[in-house]
């Protein structure tokens, strides 16, 4: 079985790109425009990867990453998260830090411009981690 | 084989980012540039086989380059993809009255195009050309 990634990115010019970079590597890819569309096709697709934008509308990647901290959604905790942002991984990681007093707990962080072949090495390293390459 | 080079001119960084992803994830050679000017001079130094061109820039727009180009003997030869907003029909009339000719792009595509559609009519220049 392929494994299922949940690409989450408001911007559907780059939701296509990656979702054709994915599939074309054998990924079945599931597409969410926002962070509540994401949580949702988390609950319903239970991915192996979650690839998670940061800027989005209505709930951006910080809230969907302080979400899953909520008991609610310990079944779903496992899944490995990539950050996807055109923000420096740095500031990111602080802005979380002073909003919420605890470190950004996600697997990786890949800074945008995207390198499709930076992204496709960072995807399969995750994978093979938890054992779904 | 040597990678074909592309040059993409548009000022929409978030399209520029989708169609250079796509396109080097099909082994061409990107080269982006954000305004007509830059992308004049793109052509000088990166010499590529087909450029994307987008006709609404600052600075310079595409109207413009393609004229320039079209008109120089040394890179009249490189295909030509106009990006607009407008159909193909009023483009090239606009065109016609704007720079005295007609446009001599090889291809028009009308805006918003799927990043995939774009690649597509890119290998389709590219294997006639």
């Amino acid at each position: 079985m392929s494994a299922k990634i949940l690409v989450v990115d408001d911007d559907p010019d780059i939701l296509e790109a990656i979702s054709l970079i994915l599939e074309a590597r054998g990924y079945q890819v599931i597409a969410a425009r926002d962070g509540i569309e994401g949580l949702n096709k988390l609950k319903e697709e239970k991915p192996d990867l979650m690839i998670l934008d940061l800027l989005m509308p209505r709930l951006d990647g910080f809230g969907v990453c302080k979400e899953l901290k909520d008991p609610r959604w310990s079944k779903y905790a496992h899944i490995p998260i990539i950050i996807l942002s055109s923000i420096k991984q740095d500031a990111s990681r602080r802005r979380y830090e002073l909003e919420t007093g605890v470190q950004l707990d996600v697997d990786d962080y890949v800074e945008k411009p995207i390198e499709h072949t930076i992204l496709l090495e960072r995807i399969g390293k995750i994978l093979k981690k938890v054992g779904k390459a | 084989m040597e990678k074909k080079k592309i040059l993409l001119v548009d000022d929409d960084a978030d399209f520029t980012e989708a169609v250079k992803l796509l396109l080097e994830s099909r082994s061409y050679d990107v080269t982006v540039a954000n305004d007509g000017k830059e992308g004049l001079k793109k052509v000088q130094t990166e010499g590529p086989n087909l450029i994307i061109l987008d006709v609404m820039m600052p600075e310079m727009d595409g109207y413009q380059v393609c004229a320039k180009l079209k008109a120089d003997p040394k890179y009249r030869q490189i295909p030509i993809l106009l990006l607009t907003a407008v159909g193909e029909a009023i483009t090239t009339t606009s065109y016609t009255k704007e720079m005295g000719m007609k446009t001599e792009a090889d291809d028009y595509i009308p805006k918003p195009v799927e990043p995939v559609v774009l690649v597509e009519r890119v290998e389709n220049i590219l294997r006639i050309s």
